[in-house]
């Protein structure tokens, strides 16, 4: 093993991927999305809301394979993705059907599956309540609430959900202490695996869009909307957006499809698929010990105290 | 009024082409600053979309060499031209005014959307091929395999660096997979590594040149330039169109500055000709008081002559001002032949008076020509619609400073004696200002105070019965009574004259009502214009008891229209009233024009009787005076006979009347 780490670190010189910033926003947008984040009254049947499937709780995504919208439908295939740092994503849901956190938004809103609304009746029914009223005029200077700045205000709301300061990011950014010597060890396997061909950049991950299972001819796996169902080529089957790996290890289950339930498993699963190798296990131990420091700090908007800054 | 009307045009000319330049300048500015801000704006954004297409294919490029990448620097660049694009989208500017280059522009948005989506999977083909290319190349220090297969994977693998780093699919053709299909089943996972990744690599090398190829070489530039190009076209156009706007603006400020050359032109004509206005009279064309008095500065020695045309008041009263403008007219015009001849000016300096400066020590010369001035003058009968007038002319001259003043001092000296016609200042003069105003204040007070008191002087025929009385006027100043003949200049000045003529009428009525006595009263040209006069002889003297005892005695000198003269006389004859002419042959007798008026007595002037025992040429005169008023039935009296060898003389040659000290002194009282 030795020997095969010596030939793989002539390739080790460059850092491809970088610590999170903060993203800037409009405060009292982001408040007042965050209000409308968390109201089921944006959905058809009163009951759902953006958080009910992207929870705090579980990191900006839910604990399920499949999320549960409105009137209790199931939304299948596809497993909930996390909204925190979602707003470095270059494109949005697993295909990237939507450009933009706000289109996301809107995509969301008017699923059959997911919150079921159509702008009219959001418009109706946010407009009937006094406390968005007021709101919105104190942020927009609107009389009307018109359904575009509903979604502008999540959207604004979303861009705050940053995981700062992971213990990676520390380490990046020179703390040599912030990862024990396994988790750097992990990081090293991570990039000699060739994980980093994909999972780079701020998000390691979520800036391409990859095939699953390149060397494996006949997946037993559920296709979902993979980005054919966008483009229409063949050669988009199985094709997804690469998702990050921040807070992986809190937001299992793993996959598009949420079919693999733990984090080893999902490590173990890529080499097969995606890299023509078997990780040996204890190289897989290490990978996840290198993952589990990716788990940054909840983001500020949702901590109490930024709520009496207010 | 025409020239007028086209001064104004010039001005309203010049405001309007001034109010036009400057709100198409301000126009023109404002929308050129508009303009060229917002196209600044478009070309900006345009050259930075040009400028973030060259960096994202740089960076793909970029990608596509380095094993380890960090693809946020794609994405991210992708991200910033759909930024841009969509600034640039929102330019209603942009989007109205450069057409063409707007729609290559919307050309530009579509193909690079699909680019987009290129890039995307060009990346889902370069990942696995990098991460293929590290095992092909890591395993082979791993893997198992015999001397003839070592050939083989040599083979292959610097056919695949040779490929990767030609981007030609030719180089990776000669690879048979079957020749090493021992590894995919191999107990080394190495082995089967390789022939994984090797398969990989086979599959996607092809697409991964071909997009790359694609991206880099993708129309996308092309559009942009398009874009570009075309909105620099229309840039050039309206640049143009700006130029041309210019130059119009140039014209106009140009066609404003002529209007206003013209009218600083037409503004300098106007001040020449107001000083020209300034300097001449409108009437005479002569000069005027004003350059008079720039031209008087220049004198060094010298003298200046006033001439002053006699009782012009009356000839302007009688006839109108039409007529006594002709005569100025005329007067000026026989003044300024005369001293043009000489090289002189002649400066009119006041309503009737007229100025002339010599420049000349020799005061004989300037005093001789004043004197033949007034002679040409006077030898010109002025023709009106009703007859001639005769204008007498009086001069002021003054040989040292001021001049005006002096001269004027001069004039206003002998026009209180009509025999002089010609004054010359000297430093006396200045007192007789003073003078006159005590004499104006006495006589003033005199009239008030009823201190005007009528004398009586007999007039006897030849055996020395009183036949009439001459009414003199006296003033009772203080405790004195004096003769009005010092005050009468300034009553004739100040308007008050025919009061005098007024209490003298007055008085010569209560003397005729009371005593059967003829009297004499001496009246004034001014006089018989005077409305309170003319009433009040209308009123009292026209009654035959009256009418019969009275004689107005006309001075000769005064007359200015024998015309007007001859009416009254018509008129006064009718009820019997006579008239005498006082002082005749005292210089301006003219015998004919004294037989016109009809009139009853002449009154012969003392100057030619006082010497007439001693003196040749007055008997001479007189005799002659006498035998044409015989000729023509007219009694003529002998005025000044202060002696009893006057009397006598007058006697002899045939006087009818005789008036003076020797036959009896003016009284203030009639002696029955």
């Amino acid at each position: 093993m030795k020997k095969l780490l010596f030939f793989f670190s002539v390739l080790l010189f460059a850092s491809p991927i970088t610590p999170l910033v903060p993203v800037s926003y409009n405060k009292q947008q982001a408040l007042l999305g965050k209000m409308l984040f968390f109201d089921p009254v944006l959905s058809a049947d009163n009951k759902i809301s953006c958080a009910s499937c992207h929870s705090p709780s579980f990191s900006g995504a839910d604990n399920k394979r499949f999320s549960i919208g409105v009137f209790g439908r199931i939304d299948k295939p596809m497993n909930s993705p996390s909204v925190y740092n979602a707003v470095f994503n270059c494109r949005q849901f697993w295909n990237g059907r939507a450009n933009d956190l706000k289109q996301q938004a809107i995509m969301a809103a008017h699923d059959f599956n997911e919150m079921g609304m159509s702008d009219d009746v959001l418009e109706k029914k946010i407009n009937s309540i006094e406390k968005y009223k007021a709101l919105f005029k104190k942020v927009y200077g609107v009389n009307y609430i018109k359904a575009d700045l509903i979604y502008q205000s999540i959207a604004e709301f979303e861009k705050a959900l940053v995981t700062l300061d992971c213990r990676f990011d520390r380490y990046l950014k020179g703390d040599k202490k912030a990862l024990n010597e396994d988790e750097k060890k992990g990081y090293y396997l991570f990039k000699v695996y060739g994980c980093i061909t994909c999972h780079n950049g701020k998000n390691l991950g979520s800036n391409s869009f990859q095939k699953l299972g390149i060397f494996i001819k006949d997946i037993n796996i559920t296709e979902g909307n993979d980005r054919y169902k966008v483009t229409h080529k063949k050669s988009d089957r199985y094709v997804y957006k690469v998702p990050t790996l921040r807070n992986i290890a809190l937001t299992a289950p793993y996959f598009h499809d949420g079919s693999v339930k733990t984090l080893k498993k999902a490590i173990e699963l890529m080499g097969k698929y995606n890299l023509g190798i078997e990780i040996p296990k204890e190289d897989v131990l290490y990978i996840e010990k290198f993952l589990k420091t990716l788990t940054g700090k909840t983001p500020l908007i949702l901590r109490g105290e930024y709520e009496e800054e207010k | 009024m025409k020239r007028k009307n086209k001064f104004n045009i010039y001005i309203i000319a010049v405001l309007f082409v001034g109010a036009v330049v400057i709100v198409s300048v301000l126009i023109f500015s404002m929308f050129a600053r508009n303009y060229f801000v917002n196209s600044n704006k478009i070309l900006y954004k345009l050259n930075l979309l040009e400028n973030a297409e060259n960096r994202l294919n740089y960076k793909i490029l970029y990608s596509s060499l380095y094993l380890f990448y960090d693809n946020d620097i794609v994405t991210e660049e992708i991200q910033k031209i759909r930024k841009l694009i969509k600034e640039i989208d929102k330019m209603e500017f942009y989007k109205t005014h450069f057409k063409i280059s707007y729609s290559y522009f919307q050309e530009y948005k579509k193909v690079f959307s699909k680019k987009e989506e290129m890039i995307f999977e060009f990346l889902r083909f370069s990942f696995p091929l990098k991460n293929s290319l590290i095992y092909l190349a890591n395993s082979l220090k791993a893997m198992d395999f015999d001397k003839n297969n070592s050939k083989v994977v040599f083979n292959i693998l610097s056919s695949i660096f040779l490929a990767k780093s030609a981007l030609d699919t030719d180089l990776i053709k000669s690879i048979e997979l079957e020749k090493v299909k021992e590894f995919k089943n191999s107990s080394n996972r190495y082995n089967r590594a390789f022939f994984l990744n090797l398969e990989v690599f086979l599959k996607y090398f092809p697409k991964y040149q071909e997009y790359l190829k694609n991206i880099i070489n993708y129309p996308t530039t092309k559009y942009l330039d398009f874009s570009i190009s075309s909105f620099m076209e229309v840039v050039k156009q309206d640049v143009r169109f700006f130029k041309f706007l210019s130059y119009v603006l140039s014209v106009f400020i140009g066609f404003l500055i002529i209007l206003l050359i013209i009218l600083i032109n037409i503004l300098n004509d106007k001040i020449f000709k107001i000083s020209l206005l300034l300097q001449k009279d409108t009437l005479t064309s002569l000069s005027n008081r004003y350059k008079f008095n720039s031209d008087i500065k220049k004198i060094k020695k010298g003298g200046v002559i006033i001439f002053n045309i006699d009782k012009f008041k009356n000839i302007n009263d009688i006839f109108g001002v039409l007529v006594g403008d002709k005569v100025l007219k005329n007067v000026s015009d026989i003044l300024n032949r005369f001293f043009k001849e000489r090289n002189l000016e002649v400066y009119r300096i006041g309503a009737d008076d007229f100025a002339v400066i010599v420049n000349s020590e020799d005061k004989n010369y300037i005093e001789d020509l004043a004197k033949r001035a007034i002679l040409e003058v006077e030898d010109k009968k002025i023709k009106i619609k009703e007859g001639d007038i005769n204008v007498t002319l009086s001069a002021g001259i003054a040989f040292s400073k001021p001049y005006l003043e002096n001269a004027d001092l001069a004039l206003k000296h002998i026009k209180t004696d009509v025999k002089d016609k010609i004054g010359i200042y000297k430093e006396v003069m200045g007192d007789i200002i003073f003078d006159n105003i005590k004499k104006s204040k006495e006589i003033k007070e005199a009239i008030e105070k009823g201190n005007i008191i009528p004398y009586f002087q007999p007039i006897v025929d030849k055996d020395k019965n009183i036949v009439k009385y001459e009414v003199l006027c006296k003033v009772r100043i203080g405790d004195k009574i004096k003769s009005i003949y010092p005050y009468l200049k300034i009553l004739k000045e100040n308007k008050m004259y025919h009061k005098i003529t007024y209490i003298m009428l007055d008085s010569a009525l209560k003397v005729l009502k009371k005593h059967p006595v003829s009297l004499s009263v001496n009246l004034s040209i001014e006089d018989i214009m005077n409305k309170d006069i003319l009433n009040l002889i209308q009123e009292n003297f026209t009654d035959k008891n009256i009418s019969k005892r009275i004689t107005f005695e006309i001075l000769e000198s005064e007359i200015v229209s024998y015309d007007l003269l001859q009416d009254f006389i018509k008129d006064m004859h009718q009820y019997g009233i006579r008239f005498a002419i006082d002082d005749f042959g005292s210089g301006y007798s003219n015998f004919s024009r004294v037989l016109k008026l009809n009139i009853d007595y002449l009154k012969i002037d003392g100057s030619l009787v006082k010497n007439i025992d001693r003196d040749k040429n007055s008997r001479l005169i007189v005799e002659t005076i006498v035998d044409f008023a015989k000729k023509s039935n007219i009694k003529t009296i002998a005025e000044y006979v202060h002696s009893k060898d006057v009397f006598v003389e007058c006697q002899k040659i045939g006087v009818d009347y005789f008036q003076g000290f020797y036959l009896g002194k003016p009284r203030e009282n009639i002696k029955l």
